[in-house]
């Protein structure tokens, strides 16, 4: 199931960054300017090489069937953290400046986001026995879906608006 | 017809002469245990009448083979390692040939289990087996040959000490009378058939069966011409347990921990009993059996988490920790009111990869394992005058390994420790006892030392006890014969090395100091002189006749007990004691000898690198054809063709890993319950203890493995790994704000989305 919602996450989040140049949604919209644009892309651009990390490294042992050992975890977490600080403060940051379906999108990273970063954290604390975990585990991968669909679709949009 | 009626008629005949255990029909559903009110049989299935002099041992086949299927029960776990006809299961603990002269600790198993050697292949028949063995077996198994008369094996003895069979009283018993103490000391007499009658408390056994002819048999009686030395084996039975039938009442039970502890107790070594726990469901109230349950086939559950697969019985897994403690939808779990694990913060994974005793059982990992002794191995648990428990075999626990479950479990181990042949690259241990011409002189320091202090204390305590100085260390004799360092007393600087008396803390020689240019000694030395020289003197004269050497003389004591003096091309200072061989004065004791008793008193290890080359030497010289051996410390050491010892890794050399199960501990005593950096840290001892190899060889060469090796990980990512959690609390707290930050931004924009909801539905343009 999760496989079959990952691969589909990954056309969705695609899809969604083409239509982002489209009339369908936010594409005639405007873009506010921000106050801070080397900063904001900044925290973008390690925002999604953080994601795009976090992705290959969470799906790769999700999809093979494997358990998240080894260097590849640390890799995860350690790139979990960038993506949560930056995903926070580029919240901050563009929250007023998205609009239409781009602020949708942003929105959708963001509660992904904050699924996958609150699971992350929660599992580290001793709350929850074994099954409580398991369903953190899963809660953090649905979860990332969300994150995945949002930061594709975000990172097309700067992408193609850029090219524009 | 006629032949059907007969056919019948001897099926039917065959039936009543079977005879056939009412125990072994369906359980009737009652809980009790019955009462054994029940007559006892010898071996020939004659019932024993207790008040007879000519009365037998009880027989357990012909005794409680009355009602249960003695054929089944001897063949369950316990009793058929030697049958070769049962999978070989999770290894155990093997067994191991311990001997303290040779050095020799060997593995042995007929279950084939990893890094041990099957009995046979080092020359040791069922009859040897027993013998060294069956102190801490409950019979059956090996000693209970198919044929008496062993053929192929000529110094077995089974016709006169009886089968050793399966002693049901062993575990059964609740008596306490059972004494295992009791059944060693048969064991060790030869007394197979007597033992199990004695250790229950049935009766009492004298006589030797070790002792008496290979001729006699238990049907032959005392032995008429000896009352004193060669005495067979006989049994007083304890009438006031007997009522006027004859029948006893047995105190059978489910087996009492007692029993099963006997033979499977494992503690740190040197540890007091008041400071070692007992595992945490003893301490519930539980008994062994609760959980190694078995059936008439005793068949028992190990309690390993693969079992019930191997077995292909799925009850079995309801007695494996997991199956226990973990209950599923379907597969059962939380009998006998096992709590529900809460492992709370511990991510699944763990469960993955490492055993649920990985955790909770045996020592907490340290720097290094800890040193336990185990029943079996180092013979513990046997009281009475002498001290039977052993230092050898080195085991130590705990060593993370992998199990043949791919998890990781902890693990005792032992490093194997023999010498071998060697032909085409493959090893052939020996056995002691043919090493042991070869040891003489050479690996018997202590016992050379030993031999003399002994010797000079029969002359009596009246100058104090007898001890031996060197190197400014003070050696004592043991009741091994060998010596043992009393590390508490320190002799005054510059006290000379050699045999002393030791009274009151003063140390003298043992004859007082004379003027050997003197033309005569003065009649008390003389006198003194004469009488250690006579209690020196040896059973063999090829040894040498006792002398003693000082300034340019030699006194010895002639055969008429008067005293000789010859000159001596040397001339001493001090006293020596020596002998005379071909004429010529030597050490009592050689230099070589009293320097490995130096250089190995104090520590675990009996002999050095020195008398291993010696004893290389003397066996390649009783076989010139031959390569010989020694391994241990994790190394193969050999006498390269220079004549230098030379040590090399070798698979014989690896050491040999069974798993532990007990003692669990509670969930607030396992490992990481206090933090995760108990094991994710760059110097947790779960992954970083370090393994040294243990052995009888006093050698700067010894093998030295880290648990991350052994349990082949990756150390430097384990290290990685531990590192990132010094900086853990910190990524939490980051975590956590970021976290709150994106709530709080999500709760704005909610915020803000309510207010232009609440606008819109507020006003109508």
């Amino acid at each position: 199931m999760f496989k079959i919602l990952a691969v589909l996450s990954i056309v969705v989040g695609a899809l969604s960054a083409k239509c982002g140049g489209s009339s369908c949604c936010c594409g005639t919209a405007e873009k506010k300017p921000v106050r801070f644009p080397a900063i904001d892309k900044l925290l973008g651009l390690v925002m999604a090489l953080s994601l795009a990390m976090l992705a290959l490294t969470g799906f790769y042992a999700a999809l093979l069937g494997h358990h998240l050992t080894g260097y590849l975890l640390i890799c995860h977490t350690g790139c979990g953290g960038a993506f949560a600080g930056s995903l926070a403060l580029l919240a901050l940051f563009r929250a007023e400046a998205e609009t239409g379906g781009c602020k949708c999108l942003l929105w959708t990273l963001v509660v992904g986001g904050l699924g996958v970063t609150l699971t992350a954290v929660v599992m580290m604390q001793p709350w929850f026995g074994t099954h409580g975990q398991e369903t953190l585990v899963e809660l953090h991968r649905y979860s990332s879906l969300l994150a995945v669909v949002g930061g594709i679709g975000c990172c097309g949009q700067a992408l193609r608006a850029k090219s524009a | 017809m006629r032949a059907s009626i007969v056919l019948l008629t001897i099926g039917a005949a065959g039936l009543l002469a079977v005879p056939r255990g009412f125990a072994d029909e369906p359980w009737d559903g009652g809980r009790t245990v019955p009462v054994h009110r029940i007559p006892l049989n010898d071996c020939e299935g004659e019932g024993i009448v207790p008040c007879m002099r000519s009365a037998k041992p009880v027989s357990t086949s012909k005794t409680c083979g009355m009602c249960h299927d003695y054929a089944k029960i001897s063949a369950g776990w316990h009793f058929n390692s030697s049958s070769g006809k049962v999978p070989a299961g999770r290894p155990g603990e093997p067994w191991i040939l311990v001997d303290g002269l040779t050095g020799t600790q060997l593995p042995l198993s007929y279950r084939g289990w990893a890094g041990t050697w099957n009995p046979a292949t080092v020359g040791m028949t069922p009859w040897d087996f027993t013998k060294h063995f069956a102190r801490h077996m409950p019979g059956g198994d090996t000693g209970e040959p198919a044929d008496v008369f062993s053929p192929g094996d000529s110094h077995a003895r089974w016709t006169v000490s009886g089968k050793l069979e399966a002693n049901c009283f062993a575990c059964h018993n609740g008596s306490h009378a059972q004494d295992h103490s009791e059944w060693v000391r048969q064991i060790g007499r030869e007394n197979f058939a007597w033992a199990a009658t004695a250790a229950s408390g049935l009766g009492e056994v004298g006589g030797m069966a070790s002792r008496v002819k290979p001729t006699w048999t238990m049907n032959d009686g005392p032995n008429p011409d000896d009352s004193e030395y060669a005495v067979p084996p006989y049994v007083k039975y304890m009438m006031a347990q007997f009522d006027s039938k004859n029948r006893p009442v047995l105190q059978i039970e489910r087996p009492p921990d007692q029993n099963c502890l006997n033979c499977h107790s494992v503690s740190p070594a040197h540890a007091e009993k008041k400071d070692v726990d007992a595992d945490v469901h003893s301490r519930a109230g539980f008994k062994c059996v609760d959980c190694h349950r078995n059936n008439i086939s005793h068949a028992i559950v190990r309690g390993y988490e693969t079992e019930a697969a191997e077995r292909k019985d799925a009850s079995v897994g309801d007695f494996s920790c997991y199956g226990c403690h973990v209950e599923e939808p379907g597969k059962g779990g939380g009998r006998l009111g096992a709590p529900h694990p809460k492992h709370g913060g511990i991510p699944p994974v763990h469960f993955a990869k490492l055993s649920c005793t990985a955790c909770h059982s045996g020592q907490m990992p340290g720097a290094t394992p800890t040193d336990v002794r185990a029943s079996r191995a180092n013979r513990l648990g046997i009281h009475g005058r002498a001290l039977w428990f052993t230092d050898a075999p080195f085991i130590q626990e705990p060593v993370f390994a992998k199990g043949s479950d791919g998890k990781i479990a902890p693990h005792r181990v032992m490093w194997p420790a023999f010498w071998a042949r060697r032909a085409g690259g493959k090893l052939t241990p020996m056995r002691p006892d043919e090493l042991e011409k070869s040891a003489k002189g050479i690996l018997d320091a202590g016992h050379q030392i030993g031999g003399v202090l002994k010797a000079i204390a029969q002359l009596g305590d009246e100058l104090g006890e007898v001890v031996f100085i060197a190197s400014g260390k003070l050696f004592r004799a043991n009741t091994d014969g060998e010596v043992d360092l009393d590390a508490k007393f320190t002799p005054p600087a510059g006290s000379p090395s050699g045999f002393m008396w030791l009274k009151d803390g003063k140390l003298a020689p043992l004859v007082a100091d004379f003027d050997a240019a003197a033309p005569q000694l003065e009649p008390a030395v003389e006198s003194w002189l004469l009488n250690v020289l006579q209690a020196l003197a040896p059973e063999d004269p090829a040894v040498g006749a006792p002398a003693l050497a000082r300034g340019k003389k030699i006194y010895t004591r002639s055969d008429d007990g008067s005293l000789t003096t010859s000159d001596s091309p040397e001339a001493r200072a001090a006293s020596v004691w020596g002998r005379m061989v071909n004429e010529k004065f030597q050490p009592i004791v050689p230099d070589f000898a009293v320097r490995a008793v130096v250089e190995t008193a104090g520590t675990q290890q009996s002999f050095t690198e020195d008398q291993l080359v010696a004893m290389l030497q003397a066996l390649a010289a009783t076989d010139k054809a031959a390569e010989f051996v020694y391994v241990g410390r994790g190394y193969l050491f050999a006498l390269g063709k220079d004549g230098k010892l030379a040590a090399s890794k070798d698979a014989a050399a690896e050491p040999v890993f069974w798993p532990v199960a007990h003692n669990v501990r509670s969930a607030v005593a396992s490992l990481g319950a206090k933090a995760c950096t108990e094991c994710h840290s760059a110097d947790a001892a779960m992954l970083f203890g370090r393994v040294v190899a243990g052995g009888p060889l006093k050698t700067k060469t010894v093998a030295v493995k880290t648990m991350v090796e052994i349990s082949k990980l990756d150390g430097d990512y384990n290290r990685l790994f531990g590192f990132t959690f010094t900086m853990r609390p910190l990524f939490k707290m980051a975590l956590w704000g970021c976290g709150g930050l994106m709530a709080a931004m999500l709760g704005v924009g909610v915020l803000g989305g309510l207010q232009r909801l609440s606008r819109y539905l507020g006003r109508k343009d």
